[in-house]
């Protein structure tokens, strides 16, 4: 069997040669920075989170380690989506891997504009709605904790994009049915769960919070008991598939987030800390399915929800 | 595809300059592109998760064996534990990162380095001797300085050292220098270390043109590949990567009021 056969899963109408995504906003958007052989078993791409105009992003300090965990206040830097499709995805449409455009809006008409502009470039593949950046004042993750604004931004996307409809949702809410609900009832071909927690740093040198604007979103494997639970909630109420991301470093921790539930899972700081992270969780999920005697990655995912009342 | 990648290296050596300030030379496992001057490796001893990131650190020296030369001065968790790390240790680097200085493009070449930042400063010196003059010049505070001042590194070279308290060298800045009109038309500067520092160049130095002065800045960074657009600095042309479109950069370029 090949390497897709064994690790392939399809997300909608998309098919990944493995399970492991790169989430948004930690890898180059230039294909001709990517280390050699990182990207031969990725899955999908995400791109960094476009928004309709560019944005220069957060002043001051933007990253923060705490332990085991990043924080972040990156604030959507990006060129805008049309300096986006003239120049990087020009380089990234053959770089051999399915792309993924991560949306970010601060109004409602800014995510028509986005898919209008999309659409009249020729892709008709994916989007990840992005409604869960904790980095940028209005819009960002207020979309994802309102759920009627929620509910009119993905109706009206769903109206409009013919492709498949990612909705990437923020863990920053009460609980995380209700917002994987509205996402599957307005036709979100999958939710991707989720994007970073709000966390708070203090510089006691300074005598100040770190970042600017004051609160960051934590990233790492510090929050990754945080996302297989809520991954292991969401499955629990949508039918369509779930991508677990927030946490992964490693063969056991992807493992883990495949069968609290998720068809997919997505890398993000992990990836920072080691480059070799995909090609490792690949090869591990592999010598775990045959020392199993697993024929497909598909039959590990939720497999934890299907064993928790066996005992022993 | 980049030349950056992930590899091990073994520790050869260490040598301690004081309780904070130490030099480490590492053995790559695996042949890697040589760095160029200015561009810079991310480093860690340990394979947990916490600290969670590599740290960024310039080679002083890279030597024919394919070892490379990292001063290092603790200023933190990480920087602790490397500190820690004995000869024979395997470390994981990642790199080389960075553009490079261009090749200059003065008569005379003024390295300027504040404390640890003089490692890029020996790395260019070595490049460029043998093709233009060169100069030089160390900056560090004074007391606790001294066994790095007078280390081997600076052998043979062409080299003036301030200090802040006078104990070592002449007192003063590297700054100081160029209110005495030492440096003048012709002669290009290259410089890293703190940011009073770098900032003060562009103003301290009348006899220098502004396109003559390049700095190699630091930053927090996480990816070192121009991914995570962590470590930006605010330029005239708006944000820019200090790890993939620096760590050199035109002084000229730079908003220093806005950093």
């Amino acid at each position: 069997m090949s390497f897709s056969d064994i690790l392939g899963v399809s997300i909608g109408k998309l098919m990944l040669r493995s399970p492991i995504i790169i989430a948004s906003g930690v890898w180059p958007m230039e294909p001709e920075r990517w280390p050699s052989g990182i990207v031969d078993k990725v899955g999908a791409i995400c791109t960094k989170g476009l928004t309709f105009s560019p944005k220069e992003g957060n002043k001051g300090i933007r990253l923060w380690e705490t332990p085991c965990g990043l924080l972040n206040s990156i604030g959507l830097q990006n060129p805008g989506l049309e300096s986006f499709l003239k120049n990087e995805f020009q380089m990234l449409k053959n770089c051999g891997c399915p792309l993924i455009f991560n949306l970010a809006f601060h109004r409602e008409d800014e995510l028509d504009l986005l898919l209008d502009k999309l659409s009249s470039s020729g892709f008709d593949g994916t989007v990840e709605i992005n409604v869960s950046c904790p980095n940028v004042s209005g819009g960002g993750m207020a979309w994802a904790v309102d759920l009627m604004s929620l509910e009119m931004v993905l109706k009206k996307a769903r109206a409009k994009w013919k492709g498949d409809i990612w909705v990437k949702l923020s863990p920053n809410v009460p609980d995380i049915y209700d917002s994987a609900i509205v996402a599957e009832n307005c036709g979100a071909d999958a939710i991707v769960v989720a994007n970073t927690w709000l966390g708070l740093a203090i510089d006691i040198k300074k005598k100040k919070p770190v970042f600017e604007r004051i609160f960051a979103g934590l990233s790492g494997p510090a929050i990754l008991p945080l996302s297989l639970r809520l991954v292991w909630e969401a499955t629990n109420v949508v039918k369509i598939p779930v991508i677990g991301c927030g946490g992964i470093t490693d063969t056991e921790s992807a493992l883990g987030m495949l069968m609290a539930g998720a068809s997919a899972i997505q890398i993000g700081t992990g990836l920072l800390r080691d480059f070799e992270v995909i090609n490792k969780i690949c090869g591990g999920i592999e010598g775990y399915m045959e020392e199993n005697e697993i024929d497909s990655v598909k039959q590990l995912v939720g497999l934890a929800k299907k064993n928790h009342n066996i005992r022993g | 595809m980049g030349n950056i990648k992930d590899f091990s290296a073994i520790v050869l050596k260490k040598t301690a300059f004081s309780d904070e300030l130490f030099m480490l030379r590492v053995l790559p496992e695996e042949r890697i592109k040589q760095p160029n001057p200015g561009q810079f490796f991310l480093l860690k001893s340990w394979e947990g998760l916490d600290p969670l990131l590599f740290r960024p650190f310039a080679p002083v020296l890279a030597h024919e064996d394919g070892s490379l030369d990292f001063l290092i001065k603790v200023v933190g968790k990480g920087t602790q534990i490397i500190r820690s790390c004995m000869e024979g240790a395997k470390v994981k680097l990642r790199g080389p990162c960075g553009n490079s200085f261009p090749d200059p493009a003065g008569q005379r070449l003024i390295l300027i380095g504040g404390a640890v930042g003089i490692a890029p400063m020996v790395f260019s010196y070595m490049n460029y001797e043998k093709k233009l003059p060169v100069k030089l010049i160390l900056g560090v505070p004074g007391a606790g300085w001294d066994d790095f001042c007078e280390s081997d590194i600076f052998s043979n070279l062409d080299l003036e050292i301030f200090s802040d308290d006078g104990s070592i060298g002449r007192k003063g800045t590297p700054l100081t220098l160029f209110e005495k009109g030492e440096i003048g038309e012709g002669d290009e500067i290259w410089a890293c270390g703190p940011i009073g520092m770098l900032k003060a160049l562009g103003t301290a130095i009348d006899a220098v043109k502004e396109n003559q002065i390049y700095v190699s800045l630091e930053a927090r960074m996480a990816c070192g590949i121009g991914g995570c657009l962590g470590c930006t600095i605010p330029t005239k042309w708006g944000p820019r990567r200090v790890c993939a479109d620096g760590p050199v950069f035109k002084w000229a370029e730079v908003s220093w009021n806005e950093l």
